[in-house]
C-alpha cells in the first residue's frame, strides 16, 4: 500500500514543479492556442498517486429514490485503480494489468477486461482518464473537452454503440489534474455520479 | 533316414500347419492399445483405466487454430464450428462464440429457480423476500451495478447472481473477435467432443479427418487463410496416432530385420531354398505363436505378432546351428546329436525368460510371453524332427571352418582381456549404485507411446481452455439417474465443508445443472401462488427504493416457472453444459456413475495437493444404501499403478532368473560349469545398464525385461563356451557369430523405434546380446587354438 508521508512529499513536489512550470512559460503556446486536449491529458497524466474518498450515487427508474455507496478511490500509476467501498457494504474492487479482482465477502473473483470489454469501457476508461492516456480513451471513446485547466468538463461518447449498449456517454468534470466528478449516463436514462473527494491520509 | 519315415514327418508337420493356419485365420486381431494397460488391479485402480479408456475426457479433442491475423482465424474458428455441428460427427463442437454465451446466460436465467440453491420457502416470505432486496440494491451500486440492473425487474432477489457464484466452471478461455483464443492471442481455439465412444478408434479416426477435412476446404475457400495452420490434441489424438506410429514401426523394423536377417542367411547358405528351409522353424512358431494367443486370450493384438516375431528370431538361429554342422558333419546323425543337448538347454532358458511376461499385468506383456514361448517350442520341434527330413544330405553351404578358424585364433586375445570382465562388471555395479536415485523412471507418462512434446502441447492447451486436469474425483455408482443426483447433492453440502476448511479449493457436480427431480419440485413447491406473492413483494418493498410495479415482471417469471415445471437433460441441449453434465454423468452397463472433480488448493509456491485423507473421512460419513461412492486420487492412483507395474516387473524378472539357473544348474550339474555360464551374463546385465544410465536413459520397466531377455539369449552363447573341456569348434564359433548377429539386426532395429516399450527393449537386447557373446568369450577356458 501507499505510504502517506511519502506521498504527501511527491505531491508537494509535484505541485511545485507544476507551479513552476507554468509560472516560467505563462504566455507559451498551450495558452495561446487555447486548453487543447494534449494539455488536458498531460496535466491528468501529472496527476500524483493517491488515495481519495468517493461518494457514488445511482439513480434508476426502478427506484422511488436514489441509492449511495461511499468509500474510498486509490489510483497508483500507470495502471492499478482500486474502489474500496466500505457503505452499503464491504467489498474491493481492483483494477491492476488487465486484471479485475473483486472481492466481496470472502470471495475473489478474477475477470480479464479483454474479455469483457464492457468492464473495460466502464472501469477501464476511468483508469485512462486519471492516467491521461489518450490513446486508451480515443480507442474507444470520441472526446469532446472545454473550459480552462482550473475547471474543464471532458464528455467520452462511446465509439461503438454495440459495445455497451446500455452506455450513453461519461461526463467528466475536474480541476487542474484532478478529477472531481465521474456521471455515467445510460441509454434509458438511469445515470451514475461519483463524487471524488478530498485526499486522504 | 529312411523314405517313409521322412515323409511321415513331413506329412505330420504339413497337417500341423493346415491345424494352426485355421486357427490364424479365424482369430480376432486388434490394434487397440488398451491391451497396455493393465488387466484389473485394484478397484480404484480398475476405475482410472475406465476413465482413460471410456470416460467423456476420451473423447474429447483440443483444437487450435494458429498462423494468419486474429480476425482471420475468428472467421475459420466460427465456419469450422459451423461445419463439425452439421457432420453429426460431434456430440458438441464449442469455440467460445458470443451467442454460445448468451444461451448459457440465457439458459440459466429461464431456470433461475430451479437452480438457485436460495430458493427454498422462506426467501419468499416478505421476511425474507426484504432481505434478498436489500442484497439486490447493494449490488445495484456494486461496480458490476450497471451490468445487473436490467436482470432487477425480472430477478429481484438475485438468483442469477446466486447461480453464477457457485459456478465452478474454472478459468475461461480468453476471447478475441468472437471467440476463444490462446492467452498470447495468437491461436484462436476450439473443443469439439466426438459422438462415437473413446475406445473406438476407427470412429474416432474418422472423426479427426472430418476436422482436418473440414479446415483444409476452409483454407481453400477463404482469401489469405492458406497461412492457417490446424492443430490438434486428446486422448483420441494420441490414441489415433499411437497405433498409426505403432503399426508404421511394426511393419518398417519387421521388414528392415527380416531383410537384413535374410541377407546374413544367404550369405551363409548360399542356396534360397536352404534358406527357406532355415526360416521354416521361424515361420511355424510364429503361426503357433498366434494360433495359441488366439486360443488363449480370445484375441491378438497386431503388436504381438510384429514384436513376438523378433522375440522368435532366436529360432533362426536353430537354423543356422543345424545346417552349419550339417555342413561340416559327415553323417547326418552326427549333425545335430553333437549340439542338440546344449541348443535345448538354451530353450529351456529363454522358455523360462519369456515365460514369465505371462504372469504380467499388462494383457500385451501377457500376449507376447505366450506367442515367444509356444513359438520358440514349436520352432525347435521343427528344427529338430522336420528340418532334418527336408534337407538334402549334403547342402552345398559356404564352408565357414575359415571363418571359425579365425575367430578361434583371436579367442586367446580375447582371453588375455579377460580380466576387463570383473573390472566392467565392478563399474557398472558403482554407476548403478550412484544413480540409484535417478534409476527408474517414475513416471507412468514414460510408457506411453506418446512424445513428451506431444504431452507439453495438450498440457498448454488445456490449460488455454481453463480446463485443468482434476486432481481427484468422487465417483458414485447408482442404480439410476434420479438417486445420483440426489446422492451428489447429498455430497454437496459435503463438499462445501470441505472447501471451507480448505482441504480442497473447490468441486463440480452435475446436480449444479441438473439438480435431482426431487430438488426441482421441493423448490417449484417453494414458490407462492402470483397473488400471494404480489402481496408479500408489496409488503417487503414498502420501505425500500424499489418500485413494486416495476417488479411485475417477476412475479410473471414464478408463475411461468410454477407452470412449467421441473427439467430433465434434453433440457441442457445447445448450452455448454451439456459438456458439463455428459463429462460428470454416464451411463455404465449397470446403471449410472458421476464423476465429481476435485481441484487442489493451490498457494504462489506452487500447487497444494488434497488432502486425500480427510476427503476420504468426510466422505466416509456418508450413508447410502442405493448409491456407491469412491474417491479416487488420480496422480497417487496412477503412481500406484506404475509402482505395481514396477515391482511386478521386478518380481517376475527375479523368478524368471531363478528359473534361468536352475534349469542351468540342474543341466550342467556343477557349480563351476555354472558359474562359468552365468558370470558373462551377469557382466553382460551390469555393463549394459552402467553404459544406459551413463547415457541419461531413465530405466522404465521394459528395460527390466530387456535385460531378463539378455540372460535368456545370452545363456545359449555361454552354454557353448562352457560345453565341455575347451572353447568350441570353429565351425561352432562361426555359427554363433551369425546367430548373434541376426539378434542384433532384429533388437537393434527396435532400439531406433519412437515407441519407448519398443526402444527400451531393443536398446537393452541388441547390445546385451553382443556383450554377452563378448564376454563369454573373453571367459572361455582354452586360450590355445585347438584343431578339430
Amino acid at each position: 500500500m501507499i505510504q502517506a508521508p511519502d506521498l504527501m512529499i511527491t505531491e508537494r513536489f509535484q505541485i511545485l514543479a507544476v507551479a513552476a512550470w507554468l509560472a516560467v512559460v505563462p504566455a507559451c503556446a498551450v495558452f495561446a492556442a487555447g486548453f487543447d486536449l494534449n494539455a488536458l491529458m498531460a496535466l491528468l497524466a501529472d496527476h500524483p498517486q493517491g488515495r481519495v474518498g468517493f461518494v457514488e450515487t445511482r439513480y434508476l427508474a426502478l427506484l422511488d429514490r436514489p441509492i449511495a455507496a461511499r468509500g474510498e478511490l486509490v489510483y497508483l500509476p500507470p495502471d492499478r485503480l482500486e474502489r474500496h467501498t466500505q457503505v452499503p457494504r464491504q467489498e474491493s474492487a481492483i483494477l491492476a494489468g488487465d486484471t479485475l479482482t473483486l472481492i466481496h465477502d470472502g470471495r475473489r473473483r478474477e475477470l480479464s477486461l479483454s474479455e469483457h470489454p464492457e468492464v473495460a469501457l466502464l472501469i477501464g476508461s476511468l483508469r485512462a482518464v486519471l492516467g491521461g492516456d489518450r490513446d486508451a480513451l480515443e480507442r474507444d471513446f470520441s472526446l469532446n473537452h472545454a473550459g480552462t485547466p482550473e475547471a474543464w468538463i471532458l464528455d467520452l461518447l462511446p465509439r461503438d454503440p454495440e459495445a455497451l449498449p446500455m452506455l450513453r456517454r461519461i461526463h467528466l468534470v475536474g480541476r487542474g489534474g484532478q478529477v472531481e466528478l465521474v456521471e455515467t449516463i445510460e441509454t434509458d436514462g438511469d445515470r451514475s455520479v461519483i463524487e471524488i473527494g478530498d485526499k486522504r491520509p | 533316414m529312411r523314405a517313409p519315415a521322412r515323409l511321415l514327418r513331413i506329412l505330420g508337420w504339413l497337417a500341423m500347419v493346415g491345424v494352426l493356419l485355421a486357427l490364424v485365420v479365424k482369430a480376432d486381431y486388434s490394434a487397440d492399445m488398451s491391451v497396455f494397460l493393465p488387466r484389473s488391479p485394484t478397484p480404484e485402480q480398475a476405475l482410472l483405466v475406465d476413465q482413460l479408456q471410456d470416460g467423456t475426457v476420451s473423447r474429447l479433442t483440443l483444437v487450435a487454430i494458429g498462423g494468419g491475423e486474429g480476425e482471420l482465424r475468428a472467421e475459420v474458428s466460427q465456419a469450422l464450428v459451423a461445419r463439425l455441428r452439421a457432420s453429426g460427427a460431434f456430440e458438441l463442437v464449442a469455440n467460445g462464440d458470443a451467442a454460445a454465451l448468451a444461451r448459457d446466460r440465457d439458459w440459466l436465467f429461464a431456470h433461475r429457480y430451479l437452480l438457485s440453491p436460495a430458493v427454498e420457502a422462506q426467501r419468499f416470505e416478505v421476511a425474507g423476500l426484504r432481505k434478498a432486496l436489500n442484497e439486490t440494491l447493494d449490488w445495484l451500486v456494486s461496480p458490476a451495478g450497471m451490468l445487473i440492473e436490467d436482470l432487477v425487474p425480472g430477478d429481484p432477489t438475485g438468483e442469477l447472481i446466486q447461480i453464477l457464484e457457485r459456478l465452478e466452471r474454472g478459468q475461461q478461455p480468453r476471447r478475441e473477435h468472437g471467440v476463444w483464443v490462446s492467452r498470447d492471442g495468437e491461436e484462436a481455439l476450439l473443443l469439439a467432443l466426438t459422438a462415437a465412444s473413446g475406445s473406438d478408434l476407427d470412429a474416432q479416426e474418422a472423426a479427426l479427418a472430418q476436422i482436418d477435412a473440414a479446415f483444409a476446404e476452409l483454407r481453400e475457400a477463404l482469401p489469405g487463410a492458406s497461412s492457417l495452420r490446424l492443430i490438434e490434441s486428446g486422448p483420441s489424438v494420441f490414441a489415433v496416432a499411437s497405433r498409426a506410429t505403432i503399426k508404421g514401426e511394426v511393419t518398417r523394423i519387421a521388414l528392415l530385420a527380416t531383410l537384413i536377417i535374410v541377407a546374413l542367411l544367404l550369405s551363409v547358405y548360399r542356396s534360397v531354398p536352404v534358406l527357406l528351409l532355415g526360416l521354416l522353424p521361424v515361420a511355424t512358431g510364429a503361426l503357433a505363436g498366434i494360433a495359441a494367443v488366439s486360443l488363449g486370450f480370445g484375441v491378438v493384438h497386431g503388436l504381438t505378432i510384429g514384436f513376438g516375431a523378433t522375440l522368435i528370431g532366436e529360432a533362426v538361429d536353430y537354423g543356422i546351428y543345424l545346417f552349419v554342422q550339417r555342413g561340416g558333419a559327415s553323417s547326418e546323425a552326427g549333425a545335430l546329436a553333437d549340439l542338440w543337448p546344449t541348443i535345448r538347454i538354451g530353450l529351456l532358458t529363454s522358455v523360462c525368460g519369456f515365460g514369465v511376461m505371462l504372469g504380467s499385468g499388462f494383457p500385451g506383456l501377457a500376449q507376447l510371453g505366450l506367442y515367444s514361448t509356444t513359438g520358440l517350442i514349436a520352432a525347435a520341434l521343427v528344427t529338430r524332427w522336420v528340418l532334418p527330413a527336408f534337407l538334402p544330405a549334403k547342402p552345398r553351404l559356404r564352408d565357414l571352418r575359415p571363418l571359425g578358424e579365425m575367430l578361434a585364433s583371436a579367442l586367446p586375445a580375447l582371453a588375455r582381456l579377460r580380466w576387463l570382465v570383473p573390472l566392467l562388471c565392478v563399474v557398472g555395479l558403482v554407476v548403478i549404485w550412484t544413480h540409484r536415485d535417478g534409476l527408474w523412471n517414475d513416471s507412468l507418462l514414460a510408457l506411453s507411446p506418446v512424445s513428451a512434446q506431444a504431452q507439453a502441447l495438450d498440457a498448454r492447451l488445456r490449460a488455454e481452455l481453463g480446463a485443468p486436469e482434476a486432481s481427484a474425483l468422487v465417483v458414485m455408482d447408482a442404480p439410476d439417474r434420479e438417486t445420483l443426483l440426489r446422492q451428489c447433492e447429498e455430497v454437496a453440502r459435503l463438499l462445501d465443508a470441505l472447501v471451507e476448511e480448505g482441504a480442497i479449493a473447490g468441486w463440480d457436480s452435475p446436480a449444479r445443472y441438473l439438480p435431482s427431480q426431487a430438488t426441482q419440485r421441493a423448490r417449484l413447491a417453494s414458490l407462492p401462488e402470483q397473488d400471494v406473492l404480489a402481496s408479500r413483494l408489496a409488503a417487503a418493498t414498502a420501505e425500500l427504493p424499489l418500485k413494486a410495479d416495476r417488479l411485475r415482471p417477476f412475479l410473471a417469471d414464478v408463475a411461468a416457472t410454477r407452470e412449467a415445471g421441473t427439467i430433465g437433460p434434453e433440457s441442457l441441449s445447445g448450452t455448454s453444459f451439456a459438456l458439463a453434465v455428459s463429462t460428470m454423468l454416464t451411463e455404465t452397463g449397470q446403471g449410472w456413475r458421476a464423476s465429481l472433480p476435485l481441484r487442489a488448493a493451490s498457494d504462489p509456491a506452487g500447487e497444494l495437493g488434497i488432502d486425500v485423507e480427510r476427503v476420504r473421512e468426510a466422505l466416509a460419513s456418508v450413508e447410502s444404501s442405493e448409491a456407491r461412492l469412491r474417491l479416487l486420487a488420480l496422480k497417487r492412483e496412477s503412481d500406484a499403478l506404475y509402482a505395481a507395474y514396477l515391482s511386478e516387473a521386478i518380481v517376475l524378472s527375479l523368478i524368471g532368473l531363478a528359473a534361468v539357473l536352475l534349469v542351468l544348474a540342474v543341466a550342467l550339474r556343477s557349480l563351476g560349469r555354472l558359474w562359468r555360464v552365468v558370470l558373462p551374463l551377469l557382466a553382460a546385465v551390469l555393463t549394459l545398464t552402467g553404459a544406459l544410465v551413463l547415457a541419461g536413459e531413465s530405466l522404465i520397466l521394459m528395460h527390466l525385461v530387456g535385460l531378463l531377455l539378455v540372460v535368456a539369449v545370452g545363456s545359449n552363447y555361454a552354454l557353448f563356451f562352457a560345453r565341455g573341456q575347451g572353447a568350441p569348434k570353429p565351425r561352432t564359433l562361426a555359427s554363433l557369430l551369425f546367430a548373434n548377429l541376426t539378434t542384433l539386426a532384429g533388437f537393434g532395429l527396435l532400439a531406433t523405434s519412437s515407441v519407448p516399450v519398443l526402444q527400451a527393449i531393443g536398446i537393452t537386447v541388441g547390445p546385451g546380446a553382443v556383450l554377452a557373446l563378448l564376454f563369454a568369450a573373453m571367459l572361455s577356458r582354452a586360450p590355445k587354438v585347438r584343431s578339430l
